[in-house]
């Protein structure tokens, strides 16, 4: 049968991880995998991408993965805290730590009544940075434990003149 | 192999470049160096492909901008990206370089006599650390945003 792919991101580390797997192996030998490797420890929690709750060990591969693999997140965090700041106004909510930060910036425009162009006009930065980490990036990765906490502003994505 | 050939098709190999693959994102259609083709995915599912000049990559930033595959040439005018008047219109110029490159700041070319970008754009600036993927990111951000125009197909 053919493998699966599975990318991972991991507690406060700003790239991905790629690992293949047989689709039957469950997710508890695809951990000890990453603590092999050195991207977790025996307190890692897995995550699927977009999902608050940690994965079941015992789950196979193939029942965890989608269509384009299984996109994972490994952190000790069973949730992190974000606020995003909106010109005067903070909204805060827990998030798990794989929610991608395409899925909070969601959140965020939806709680600052943003029409959805208005939405597309707009990018979250790092708090006090010129960083708008991807929206691919799981807001794990940049939350370093025992913190479990990231701080954005929401800003206009400006048009490149001049 | 120069190192700077090794280290793009290290950077189009990596895992934060196959993810976004496997998310239908864009894809790599080849490699011939210096030029690297990818077609990046717009909110209307159609591809665009870019040829990119890597010569000195990652140190220094790529330039290019929307080709045409078959005719091995710079895409027709009249077949780019269009948008609305806003953030896509202000990089898929026609009127910037002939067409040979976007008009971002993480592009090579279009750096050059643009010193204000680096502390008015500072997250478009280009990043050897990011690698390829930072330049795709900005250009999928525009084919995914409301100022973009999906394409109009020709019915067959």
């Amino acid at each position: 049968m053919k493998s699966i792919d599975i990318f991972y991101q991991r507690e406060g580390v700003r790239d991905v991880g790629h690992l293949e797997s047989e689709p039957e192996a469950n997710l508890a030998e695809i951990k000890a995998r990453l603590i092999g490797l050195g991207a977790a420890t025996a307190e890692t929690l897995l995550f699927a991408e977009d999902n608050d709750d940690p994965l079941d060990e015992a789950m196979t591969v193939d029942k965890a993965a989608g269509k384009g693999g299984l996109k994972l997140h490994l952190h000790r965090c069973h949730r992190v805290e974000v606020a995003v700041t909106f010109m005067t106004k903070t909204e805060n909510r827990s998030f798990g730590p794989g929610v991608t930060v395409a899925a909070v910036k969601r959140w965020a425009t939806d709680k600052f009544n943003m029409s959805k162009e208005d939405a597309s006009e707009h990018v979250l930065q790092l708090k006090s940075t010129f960083d708008r980490p991807p929206p691919g990036t799981h807001i794990g990765a940049l939350a370093h434990g025992p913190k479990c906490r990231v701080d954005f502003d929401l800003v206009p994505n400006e048009r490149v003149q001049g | 192999m120069l190192p700077d050939e090794k280290a793009l098709r290290a950077d189009v190999a990596s895992a934060r470049f196959k993810a976004a693959v496997a998310d239908g994102r864009w894809r790599l259609l080849g490699i011939s160096w210096p030029h690297v083709f990818i077609a990046v995915t717009a909110m209307d599912g159609v591809e665009h492909v870019l040829r990119l000049n890597c010569a000195g990559f990652p140190e220094t930033a790529p330039t290019g901008g929307p080709w045409d595959m078959e005719r091995n040439s710079i895409l027709a005018f009249d077949r780019w990206p269009k948008g609305r008047g806003g953030r896509l219109s202000a990089v898929f110029r026609t009127d910037w370089k002939d067409g040979t490159a976007l008009y971002l700041p993480c592009d090579r070319a279009s750096i050059e006599g643009h010193a204000a970008w680096l502390t008015q754009m500072p997250s478009k600036i280009w990043r050897p650390s990011a690698g390829i993927t930072h330049y795709l990111e900005l250009v999928h951000e525009l084919l995914n945003c409301s100022d973009y125009t999906p394409t109009v197909r020709a019915a067959s």
